[in-house]
């Protein structure tokens, strides 16, 4: 099977303040990734750098055995890189249906009932058909989480990056957002979850990448990583199970 | 009587300057461009309709179906190959860049037009008149301006509101960054953002030439006047820019009722009124 996302050496830095240094991994067709370390261990920046909001100083992100490195940001959402950010970014201005259809129809490149038809599965997927016709900006903080989510699914990603999703949500909203995941993953999308709920993360993910100040610190199957007692020196007290 | 003709005719004004204040909405509320070269961009909108309209021998009305193309088409390579690279977090650059753009435009036109007054002849339509009672005329044209202003503002809404590339609009002016990650070119939708906005200015442009005298010089009160009903309206309301337009000419058509001097003064001083009492304009979009 061949990688569908190959980041080879990937360093990054502010200043003299290094965010990412020297990180490779590989990601196969319908693995879940899941990427935990302390804040600040630059697990966003490894995203902006995968979804191409900034680029490296040096090393290359393939995508699909495409050099996408120096691609910009709505290139790579085109080519089916979809990402959701830790804090919800609406368009405020607009319904939620309609910040569904962007996505749908300039990432996606879906046409006019196409685009509807996505925007309106999405939005029963992630439990927002209700909220369908109200503007973005008068959701509550769990609403615009899914809203969140469900603009990175109306770009159709073959990859979807999620940034700490379940933060903030209660015992039963998060064994809902395990299932939604767990669904994606059986249409075939790959997964990289960053996310500091270990539990929900271990039950999704194939495998795990812990990062400490921008260093891989390990890697592999998510108990044994969890094991590893530099690992433990981090998460203190949080076990697997 | 006398003053319902007053209101009546400065409604007539405000219909051009709202023409002229829509081009200059439009760029603001999509791209935060503040546009100094606006004013001369419809001079440079008279001088093609002029020449469109010498060479073909065609009504002005007709020729706008060849310099609003010619208009579009500019604004996007102007957006494409120059206003992008000024925009950033730094608001500095693109007042600096269409400041220069200002010059450049003014002189070249003066350059191969003269400085002399020019207008686009409508004939008949320059004089007629439909009278209500002895007390009060509109004017045709003005009443076409206005008519006019009023369908740019409602094709614009539609545009905005019901197609995908109003939403890509929306979606830029609300968070540019977002909006490319759903896979929106943010430089080629400014493209044709500015492309829209120079439809508007081609409009604005043929209209003022075929109501007034303009030459090479009158740009930039043309962008104060825009400025003052962006502003009065409340930034990035259409509807908004719409009225800010109505309430500076029936200003100007007070002022100059009370004195002939007065005109250009009262407009302003409605202006800063307004800022004073809502210092976001009447009908601000959100609360941004």
């Amino acid at each position: 099977m061949t990688a569908l996302l190959e980041v080879q050496n990937l360093h990054k830095s502010y200043g003299s303040l290094k965010v990412t240094e020297d990180i490779s991994f590989s990601i196969n067709r319908g693995e879940a990734l899941g990427v935990i370390g302390p804040n600040g261990a630059g697990k966003s920046t490894l995203f902006n750098l995968i979804a191409g909001g900034i680029r490296p100083d040096s090393g290359t992100v393939l995508f699909n055995g495409l050099d996408v490195t120096n691609f910009h940001l709505h290139e790579r959402s085109i080519k089916g890189i979809g990402r959701s950010f830790q804090i919800p970014h609406p368009f405020g201005g607009m319904t939620v249906f309609e910040n569904l259809l962007v996505g749908a129809s300039f990432s996606a490149k879906l046409k006019g009932q196409d685009a509807e038809a996505l925007a309106i599965d999405v939005l029963d997927r992630t439990g927002l058909l209700e909220k369908a016709n109200r503007p973005a900006g008068e959701l509550t903080l769990l609403e615009r989480k899914r809203l969140e989510l469900a603009k990175a699914l109306s770009t159709q990603p073959a990859l979807l990056l999620l940034d700490e999703i379940a933060g903030g949500l209660t015992e039963h909203e998060c064994h809902e957002l395990v299932e939604l995941i767990n669904s994606l993953r059986k249409e075939g999308i790959t997964l990289i979850w960053i996310e500091h709920i270990v539990h929900a993360l271990v039950s999704v993910v194939d495998r795990l990448l812990v990062i400490d100040f921008g260093v891989k610190l390990d890697e592999g199957e998510p108990h044994a990583v969890m094991n590893n007692p530099k690992v433990q020196e981090i998460y203190m007290g949080i076990s697997a199970e | 009587m006398e003053w319902i003709n007053t209101i009546i005719q400065g409604v007539l004004l405000g219909g051009l300057y709202a023409l002229f204040a829509t081009g200059l909405s439009l760029m603001f509320g999509i791209m935060r461009l503040v546009n100094i070269a606006h004013g001369d961009l419809i001079v440079l909108a008279a001088y093609v309709g002029l020449v469109v309209v010498e060479t073909l021998g065609v009504h002005p009305v007709v020729g706008l179906i060849i310099v609003v193309p010619i208009m579009a088409g500019l604004g996007y390579l102007l957006q494409r190959a120059l206003l992008n690279r000024t925009l950033g977090s730094d608001i500095l650059p693109p007042l600096l860049v269409t400041f220069g753009l200002s010059i450049i435009i003014q002189n070249l036109l003066l350059e191969i037009f003269s400085a002399d007054s020019r207008r686009i002849n409508v004939g008949e339509l320059d004089v007629a008149s439909i009278t209500i009672n002895d007390q009060i005329s509109i004017g045709v044209m003005p009443l076409i301006v206005l008519i006019l202003a009023i369908l740019v503002i409602f094709a614009l809404q539609f545009l905005f509101y019901k197609t995908g590339l109003g939403r890509a609009f929306r979606a830029t002016s609300d968070d540019q960054d977002i909006a490319r990650l759903m896979g929106i070119s943010n430089k080629h939708i400014f493209g044709l953002a500015m492309a829209v906005a120079m439809a508007v200015v081609a409009i604005a442009g043929v209209l003022l030439a075929m109501r007034t005298n303009f030459d090479p010089a009158i740009g930039p009160s043309r962008l104060l006047y825009g400025f003052e009903a962006v502003i009065i309206g409340g930034l990035g309301s259409l509807w908004g820019t719409l009225a800010g337009g109505l309430i500076l000419g029936i200003s100007q058509a007070i002022g100059a009722k009370i004195d002939p001097g007065w005109q250009i003064l009262m407009g302003h001083l409605m202006f800063l009124a307004i800022l004073v009492v809502r210092p976001r304009g009447l009908f601000p979009r959100s609360v941004d």
